[in-house]
């Protein structure tokens, strides 16, 4: 046993009443008597945490791969909206009108044909419909 | 420009020529009424029977209106 001084025995008492109040205020805080104040540190790991934020899926978005994805859509006809004179092509149940969407109104759109014909497609009868 | 509703509008074209396109069939003929619920069509390409056609305007899936005639 390695004979120490008084002031390093003192150290050594107050080093200990430190680590025994440390595990005591773990022991008060814990709704556990049984478990100990390390594992209770244990399985309070925060690194888990930072595990869990490194999941966010806007750290997704620009990867570099040139695929961003567009906001998400609220209506049909919201998306109408941004697209009005661009060329468009609507696919409904009984044909695809390919066209300028020169108009959204309330229930329907209009587009204009390359010959020239004007076509009202009801809002609700869409199927699909893409920017060309 | 364009009225509110797609009702609305065809009821501004009464007189016009029109494609009217169903699940089912392609009507050309002349827009002769419009109501909230049924369009009237006087079907002018048919020779037999009945020209007049009412449809329902949920049923339709579009209009066009030919540029010859738009």
């Amino acid at each position: 046993m390695v004979n120490l001084t008084n002031r390093q025995l003192g150290l050594l008492r107050l080093s200990n009443l430190l680590t025994q109040n440390t595990l005591t205020d773990n022991n008060t805080t814990s709704n556990t008597n049984t478990n100990s104040g390390i594992s209770e540190n244990i399985s309070i790991d925060l690194p888990g945490f930072d595990l869990d934020a490194g999941l966010n899926l806007d750290f997704g978005r620009n990867d570099g791969t040139g695929t961003d994805l567009p906001d998400t859509p609220g209506t049909i006809r919201d998306v109408l909206l941004t697209m009005v004179n661009e060329r468009l092509q609507v696919t409904t149940t009984s044909g695809v009108i390919t066209g300028t969407l020169i108009s959204v109104q309330g229930n329907y759109i209009v587009i204009i044909e390359a010959d020239g014909s004007q076509v009202l497609v009801p809002i609700n009868e869409i199927d699909t419909f893409r920017e060309l | 420009m364009f009225q509110e509703t797609f009702a609305a509008e065809l009821a501004t074209r009464i007189g016009s020529f029109v494609e009217v396109v169903t699940d089912s069939d392609m009507i050309d003929g002349v827009l002769s009424n419009v109501t909230a619920d049924l369009v009237l069509v006087v079907n002018v390409g048919s020779g037999y029977g009945s020209n007049t056609l009412y449809l329902s305007i949920d049923a339709i899936n579009f209009v066009r209106f030919p540029s010859a005639v738009a």
